[in-house]
Protein backbone atom coordinates (compact mmCIF):
# COMPACT_ATOMS: atom_id res chain seq x y z
CA UNK A 1 0.00 0.00 0.00
CA UNK A 2 1.29 3.45 -0.87
CA UNK A 3 0.04 6.86 0.02
CA UNK A 4 -1.51 7.20 -3.39
CA UNK A 5 -3.47 3.96 -3.55
CA UNK A 6 -4.55 3.85 0.06
CA UNK A 7 -8.33 3.50 -0.28
CA UNK A 8 -9.88 4.53 2.99
CA UNK A 9 -13.55 4.48 2.11
CA UNK A 10 -16.09 6.13 4.31
CA UNK A 11 -19.87 6.00 4.13
CA UNK A 12 -20.60 9.67 3.43
CA UNK A 13 -19.06 12.17 1.06
CA UNK A 14 -18.13 14.52 3.89
CA UNK A 15 -16.33 11.71 5.68
CA UNK A 16 -14.49 10.76 2.51
CA UNK A 17 -13.29 14.33 2.16
CA UNK A 18 -12.09 14.33 5.74
CA UNK A 19 -10.25 11.11 5.11
CA UNK A 20 -8.49 12.65 2.16
CA UNK A 21 -7.58 15.42 4.54
CA UNK A 22 -6.05 12.91 6.92
CA UNK A 23 -4.00 11.39 4.10
CA UNK A 24 -2.71 14.85 3.29
CA UNK A 25 -1.96 15.49 6.94
CA UNK A 26 0.02 12.24 7.13
CA UNK A 27 2.07 13.26 4.12
CA UNK A 28 2.66 16.77 5.39
CA UNK A 29 3.36 16.22 9.07
CA UNK A 30 4.65 12.68 9.67
CA UNK A 31 8.30 13.75 9.61
CA UNK A 32 7.78 16.66 11.99
CA UNK A 33 5.74 14.57 14.41
CA UNK A 34 8.38 11.84 14.28
CA UNK A 35 11.09 14.31 15.30
CA UNK A 36 8.92 15.73 18.08
CA UNK A 37 8.27 12.25 19.51
CA UNK A 38 11.90 11.23 19.02
CA UNK A 39 13.16 14.23 21.00
CA UNK A 40 11.35 12.83 24.03
CA UNK A 41 11.72 9.09 23.47
CA UNK A 42 15.07 8.78 21.64
CA UNK A 43 13.80 5.58 20.04
CA UNK A 44 12.86 5.34 16.38
CA UNK A 45 10.38 2.52 16.94
CA UNK A 46 8.59 4.28 19.76
CA UNK A 47 8.56 7.57 17.88
CA UNK A 48 6.95 5.88 14.87
CA UNK A 49 4.33 4.29 17.09
CA UNK A 50 3.52 7.72 18.47
CA UNK A 51 3.07 9.13 14.95
CA UNK A 52 0.63 6.31 14.17
CA UNK A 53 -1.24 6.96 17.41
CA UNK A 54 -1.50 10.66 16.56
CA UNK A 55 -3.28 10.00 13.28
CA UNK A 56 -5.51 7.35 14.82
CA UNK A 57 -6.54 10.02 17.35
CA UNK A 58 -7.11 12.47 14.50
CA UNK A 59 -9.31 9.90 12.79
CA UNK A 60 -11.31 9.41 15.96
CA UNK A 61 -11.83 13.18 16.19
CA UNK A 62 -12.34 13.75 12.47
CA UNK A 63 -15.66 15.49 13.03
CA UNK A 64 -13.92 18.35 14.82
CA UNK A 65 -11.11 18.83 12.28
CA UNK A 66 -12.87 21.85 10.79
CA UNK A 67 -12.74 23.60 14.16
CA UNK A 68 -8.98 23.25 14.57
CA UNK A 69 -7.37 26.67 14.14
CA UNK A 70 -3.69 25.76 13.99
CA UNK A 71 -3.47 22.26 12.62
CA UNK A 72 0.31 22.04 12.85
CA UNK A 73 0.45 23.09 16.52
CA UNK A 74 -2.54 20.89 17.35
CA UNK A 75 -0.84 17.82 15.85
CA UNK A 76 2.48 18.61 17.52
CA UNK A 77 0.74 18.96 20.86
CA UNK A 78 -0.94 15.56 20.45
CA UNK A 79 2.38 13.97 19.50
CA UNK A 80 4.16 15.70 22.38
CA UNK A 81 1.61 14.52 24.96
CA UNK A 82 1.54 10.97 23.62
CA UNK A 83 5.33 10.84 23.67
CA UNK A 84 5.50 12.11 27.25
CA UNK A 85 2.90 9.54 28.24
CA UNK A 86 4.89 6.75 26.61
CA UNK A 87 8.12 8.09 28.10
CA UNK A 88 6.86 7.31 31.62
CA UNK A 89 6.90 3.61 30.76
CA UNK A 90 10.49 3.50 29.46
CA UNK A 91 13.55 2.98 31.66
CA UNK A 92 15.76 6.05 31.12
CA UNK A 93 19.12 4.26 31.21
CA UNK A 94 17.99 1.82 28.53
CA UNK A 95 16.91 4.73 26.35
CA UNK A 96 20.16 6.71 26.70
CA UNK A 97 22.42 3.71 26.10
CA UNK A 98 20.92 2.89 22.74
CA UNK A 99 20.62 6.41 21.42
CA UNK A 100 24.05 7.58 22.61
CA UNK A 101 25.73 4.56 21.00
CA UNK A 102 23.99 5.23 17.67
CA UNK A 103 24.86 8.89 17.79
CA UNK A 104 28.49 8.37 18.74
CA UNK A 105 29.19 5.90 15.91
CA UNK A 106 27.86 8.46 13.44
CA UNK A 107 29.86 11.42 14.72
CA UNK A 108 33.31 9.91 15.45
CA UNK A 109 35.50 6.99 14.48
CA UNK A 110 35.21 3.55 16.06
CA UNK A 111 38.18 4.15 18.43
CA UNK A 112 36.59 7.20 19.99
CA UNK A 113 33.00 5.98 19.76
CA UNK A 114 32.91 4.43 23.22
CA UNK A 115 34.20 7.54 24.99
CA UNK A 116 31.93 9.77 22.92
CA UNK A 117 28.93 7.57 23.70
CA UNK A 118 29.68 7.88 27.42
CA UNK A 119 29.89 11.67 27.16
CA UNK A 120 26.57 11.81 25.33
CA UNK A 121 24.99 9.44 27.82
CA UNK A 122 26.11 11.78 30.60
CA UNK A 123 24.56 14.78 28.83
CA UNK A 124 21.31 12.95 28.13
CA UNK A 125 21.15 11.69 31.70
CA UNK A 126 21.55 15.23 33.02
CA UNK A 127 18.90 16.49 30.61
CA UNK A 128 16.51 13.99 32.17
CA UNK A 129 17.34 15.35 35.63
CA UNK A 130 16.52 18.95 34.71
CA UNK A 131 13.34 20.50 36.09
CA UNK A 132 10.43 19.41 33.93
CA UNK A 133 9.62 22.76 32.29
CA UNK A 134 13.28 23.39 31.40
CA UNK A 135 13.72 19.85 30.07
CA UNK A 136 10.62 20.12 27.90
CA UNK A 137 11.67 23.47 26.44
CA UNK A 138 15.18 22.25 25.71
CA UNK A 139 14.00 19.03 24.02
CA UNK A 140 11.33 20.75 21.96
CA UNK A 141 13.93 23.27 20.83
CA UNK A 142 15.82 20.43 19.13
CA UNK A 143 13.01 20.23 16.56
CA UNK A 144 14.25 22.76 14.07
CA UNK A 145 10.95 23.18 12.24
CA UNK A 146 9.32 24.65 15.33
CA UNK A 147 9.67 28.36 16.00
CA UNK A 148 9.56 29.88 19.46
CA UNK A 149 5.92 30.92 18.99
CA UNK A 150 4.87 27.35 18.17
CA UNK A 151 6.89 25.96 21.05
CA UNK A 152 5.19 28.45 23.35
CA UNK A 153 1.78 27.24 22.11
CA UNK A 154 2.67 23.59 22.68
CA UNK A 155 4.14 24.18 26.13
CA UNK A 156 1.48 26.68 27.21
CA UNK A 157 4.05 29.42 27.95
CA UNK A 158 4.86 32.84 26.58
CA UNK A 159 7.61 33.19 23.99
CA UNK A 160 9.91 34.99 26.40
CA UNK A 161 9.12 32.31 28.98
CA UNK A 162 10.25 29.60 26.55
CA UNK A 163 13.47 31.47 25.78
CA UNK A 164 14.15 31.87 29.50
CA UNK A 165 13.52 28.16 30.10
CA UNK A 166 15.96 27.17 27.34
CA UNK A 167 18.58 29.51 28.72
CA UNK A 168 18.17 28.23 32.27
CA UNK A 169 18.18 24.63 31.08
CA UNK A 170 21.49 25.04 29.27
CA UNK A 171 23.04 26.90 32.15
CA UNK A 172 21.95 24.31 34.71
CA UNK A 173 23.06 21.50 32.44
CA UNK A 174 26.51 23.04 32.04
CA UNK A 175 26.86 23.56 35.78
CA UNK A 176 25.77 20.07 36.70
CA UNK A 177 27.98 18.41 34.10
CA UNK A 178 30.87 20.46 35.44
CA UNK A 179 30.17 19.44 39.03
CA UNK A 180 29.95 15.77 38.15
CA UNK A 181 33.12 15.86 36.11
CA UNK A 182 32.06 13.03 33.81
CA UNK A 183 33.17 14.70 30.60
CA UNK B 1 40.02 31.57 35.27
CA UNK B 2 41.51 29.94 32.20
CA UNK B 3 40.70 26.51 33.58
CA UNK B 4 37.10 27.60 34.10
CA UNK B 5 36.83 28.76 30.50
CA UNK B 6 38.28 25.56 29.17
CA UNK B 7 35.97 23.54 31.47
CA UNK B 8 32.87 25.43 30.35
CA UNK B 9 33.69 25.10 26.70
CA UNK B 10 34.08 21.35 27.12
CA UNK B 11 30.62 21.13 28.72
CA UNK B 12 29.13 23.35 26.02
CA UNK B 13 30.76 21.29 23.33
CA UNK B 14 29.28 18.04 24.68
CA UNK B 15 25.84 19.62 25.10
CA UNK B 16 25.91 21.07 21.60
CA UNK B 17 26.99 17.79 20.00
CA UNK B 18 24.24 15.88 21.79
CA UNK B 19 21.54 18.39 20.90
CA UNK B 20 22.74 18.48 17.30
CA UNK B 21 22.45 14.68 17.23
CA UNK B 22 18.85 14.99 18.35
CA UNK B 23 18.22 17.71 15.78
CA UNK B 24 19.54 15.68 12.87
CA UNK B 25 17.33 12.64 13.35
CA UNK B 26 15.61 11.74 10.10
CA UNK B 27 12.31 9.86 9.95
CA UNK B 28 12.58 6.28 8.66
CA UNK B 29 11.77 5.50 5.03
CA UNK B 30 8.18 4.51 4.35
CA UNK B 31 6.87 6.13 7.52
CA UNK B 32 3.85 7.69 5.78
CA UNK B 33 2.80 4.38 4.21
CA UNK B 34 2.98 2.54 7.51
CA UNK B 35 1.05 5.28 9.29
CA UNK B 36 -1.67 5.22 6.64
CA UNK B 37 -1.87 1.44 6.87
CA UNK B 38 -2.27 1.66 10.65
CA UNK B 39 -5.02 4.26 10.28
CA UNK B 40 -6.70 2.10 7.65
CA UNK B 41 -6.57 -0.99 9.90
CA UNK B 42 -7.97 0.98 12.79
CA UNK B 43 -10.84 2.17 10.65
CA UNK B 44 -11.63 -1.35 9.43
CA UNK B 45 -11.81 -2.60 12.99
CA UNK B 46 -14.02 0.34 13.98
CA UNK B 47 -16.39 -0.32 11.06
CA UNK B 48 -16.73 -4.08 11.70
CA UNK B 49 -15.58 -4.99 15.18
CA UNK B 50 -16.67 -8.65 14.88
CA UNK B 51 -15.71 -9.56 11.35
CA UNK B 52 -17.31 -12.83 10.19
CA UNK B 53 -14.34 -13.48 7.89
CA UNK B 54 -12.00 -13.60 10.85
CA UNK B 55 -14.40 -15.48 13.16
CA UNK B 56 -15.63 -18.81 11.75
CA UNK B 57 -19.08 -20.10 12.74
CA UNK B 58 -17.72 -22.80 15.04
CA UNK B 59 -15.82 -20.18 17.00
CA UNK B 60 -19.00 -18.21 17.62
CA UNK B 61 -20.83 -21.31 18.86
CA UNK B 62 -17.86 -22.29 21.01
CA UNK B 63 -17.83 -18.80 22.48
CA UNK B 64 -21.54 -18.95 23.29
CA UNK B 65 -21.13 -22.37 24.92
CA UNK B 66 -18.18 -21.16 26.96
CA UNK B 67 -20.09 -18.09 28.13
CA UNK B 68 -23.09 -20.21 29.18
CA UNK B 69 -20.88 -22.69 31.06
CA UNK B 70 -19.08 -19.83 32.83
CA UNK B 71 -22.39 -18.27 33.87
CA UNK B 72 -23.65 -21.59 35.28
CA UNK B 73 -20.39 -22.14 37.13
CA UNK B 74 -20.54 -18.66 38.67
CA UNK B 75 -24.14 -19.21 39.83
CA UNK B 76 -23.14 -22.55 41.38
CA UNK B 77 -20.16 -20.97 43.16
CA UNK B 78 -22.30 -18.10 44.41
CA UNK B 79 -24.93 -20.46 45.85
CA UNK B 80 -22.35 -22.74 47.43
CA UNK B 81 -20.29 -19.83 48.72
CA UNK B 82 -23.36 -18.28 50.34
CA UNK B 83 -23.93 -21.36 52.53
CA UNK B 84 -20.30 -22.09 53.08
CA UNK B 85 -19.33 -18.56 53.97
CA UNK B 86 -21.57 -18.61 57.04
CA UNK B 87 -19.87 -21.56 58.65
CA UNK B 88 -16.46 -20.34 57.53
CA UNK B 89 -17.12 -16.91 58.98
CA UNK B 90 -18.15 -18.43 62.28
CA UNK B 91 -15.16 -20.71 62.40
CA UNK B 92 -12.58 -18.08 61.57
CA UNK B 93 -13.88 -14.93 63.21
CA UNK B 94 -15.11 -16.40 66.48
CA UNK B 95 -11.72 -17.08 68.05
CA UNK B 96 -9.98 -14.10 66.47
CA UNK B 97 -12.47 -11.43 67.54
CA UNK B 98 -12.74 -11.32 71.27
CA UNK B 99 -15.99 -9.59 71.89
CA UNK B 100 -16.31 -7.66 75.11
CA UNK B 101 -18.99 -8.30 77.65
CA UNK B 102 -21.45 -6.09 75.82
CA UNK B 103 -21.99 -8.99 73.44
CA UNK B 104 -23.58 -10.82 76.22
CA UNK B 105 -26.18 -8.09 76.48
CA UNK B 106 -26.79 -7.89 72.77
CA UNK B 107 -26.80 -11.64 72.21
CA UNK B 108 -26.98 -13.78 75.31
CA UNK B 109 -24.99 -17.00 74.89
CA UNK B 110 -26.93 -20.11 74.22
CA UNK B 111 -25.98 -23.47 75.49
CA UNK B 112 -25.92 -25.82 72.58
CA UNK B 113 -27.19 -28.59 74.83
CA UNK B 114 -30.21 -26.71 76.13
CA UNK B 115 -32.24 -27.56 73.07
CA UNK B 116 -32.69 -23.94 72.00
CA UNK B 117 -31.85 -22.84 68.48
CA UNK B 118 -28.45 -21.14 68.25
CA UNK B 119 -28.80 -17.48 67.22
CA UNK B 120 -25.82 -15.62 65.78
CA UNK B 121 -25.50 -11.86 66.35
CA UNK B 122 -26.38 -9.80 63.33
CA UNK B 123 -23.41 -8.57 61.28
CA UNK B 124 -23.95 -4.88 62.06
CA UNK B 125 -24.14 -5.68 65.76
CA UNK B 126 -20.81 -7.49 65.64
CA UNK B 127 -19.19 -4.62 63.76
CA UNK B 128 -20.52 -2.11 66.26
CA UNK B 129 -19.16 -4.09 69.19
CA UNK B 130 -15.80 -4.56 67.53
CA UNK B 131 -15.53 -0.83 66.89
CA UNK B 132 -16.34 -0.10 70.49
CA UNK B 133 -13.75 -2.62 71.60
CA UNK B 134 -11.08 -1.05 69.39
CA UNK B 135 -11.48 2.73 69.41
CA UNK B 136 -8.32 3.13 67.33
CA UNK B 137 -10.33 2.00 64.32
CA UNK B 138 -12.25 5.23 64.53
CA UNK B 139 -9.15 7.39 64.38
CA UNK B 140 -8.27 8.63 60.91
CA UNK B 141 -4.80 8.24 59.48
CA UNK B 142 -2.28 10.99 60.10
CA UNK B 143 -1.80 13.47 57.28
CA UNK B 144 1.46 12.97 55.35
CA UNK B 145 4.32 15.31 56.17
CA UNK B 146 4.39 18.50 54.10
CA UNK B 147 7.17 18.71 51.48
CA UNK B 148 10.45 20.38 52.42
CA UNK B 149 10.90 24.06 51.65
CA UNK B 150 13.71 25.13 49.33
CA UNK B 151 15.79 26.26 52.31
CA UNK B 152 15.25 22.92 54.08
CA UNK B 153 16.30 21.07 50.95
CA UNK B 154 19.52 23.07 50.82
CA UNK B 155 20.23 22.32 54.49
CA UNK B 156 19.56 18.64 53.82
CA UNK B 157 21.97 18.69 50.89
CA UNK B 158 24.66 20.34 53.00
CA UNK B 159 24.17 17.77 55.75
CA UNK B 160 24.39 14.84 53.35
CA UNK B 161 27.19 15.95 51.05
CA UNK B 162 29.32 18.02 53.43
CA UNK B 163 29.61 20.58 50.63
CA UNK B 164 29.61 24.04 52.25
CA UNK B 165 29.02 26.04 49.08
CA UNK B 166 25.19 25.94 49.20
CA UNK B 167 25.35 28.00 52.45
CA UNK B 168 25.91 31.00 50.21
CA UNK B 169 22.46 30.53 48.65
CA UNK B 170 20.84 30.96 52.06
CA UNK B 171 22.47 34.36 52.45
CA UNK B 172 20.04 36.97 50.99
CA UNK B 173 22.85 39.28 49.87
CA UNK B 174 24.73 36.57 48.05
CA UNK B 175 21.52 35.31 46.50
CA UNK B 176 20.53 38.79 45.30
CA UNK B 177 23.99 39.23 43.76
CA UNK B 178 23.73 35.84 42.01
CA UNK B 179 20.27 36.65 40.69
CA UNK B 180 21.45 39.99 39.34
CA UNK B 181 24.37 38.30 37.61
CA UNK B 182 22.07 35.63 36.20
CA UNK B 183 19.66 38.29 34.95
CA UNK B 184 22.49 40.12 33.20
CA UNK B 185 23.65 36.86 31.63
CA UNK B 186 20.14 36.10 30.38
CA UNK B 187 19.79 39.55 28.84
CA UNK B 188 23.06 38.94 27.06
CA UNK B 189 21.68 35.57 25.83
CA UNK B 190 18.46 37.26 24.68
CA UNK B 191 20.37 39.89 22.71
CA UNK B 192 22.54 37.21 21.20
CA UNK B 193 19.58 35.08 20.11
CA UNK B 194 17.73 37.99 18.46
Amino acid sequence: MTVGDCSLTMPSKADTERLVDITELVQAYSGLLFRVAHSVLRSRTDAEDVVQDVFVRVLERRTMLDEVQQMRVWLVRIAWNLALDRRRRVRPEQMEDEFAAQLATKSVGPEQALAEARRMEAVLREIERLPRAERHALLLATVDELGTAEMAEVLGKSESGVRALIFRARKRLRERLGQRGEL
Amino acid sequence: VRDDIRFDSREDDAIERTLTGLRQVEPPAGLEDRVLRAVHDKMEIAKDPVDSRRWPAWASWAGLGFAAATALLMVAIALHGHDGSKSEHQAVSAPATRLPDTTAVVNPPRNEFDGATSVRPAKHQVHQVVREAHPKHLASFLAPEPPLTDEEKILQRIARSGDQRPWAILNPETRARDEAASEAEFEQFEQGSK
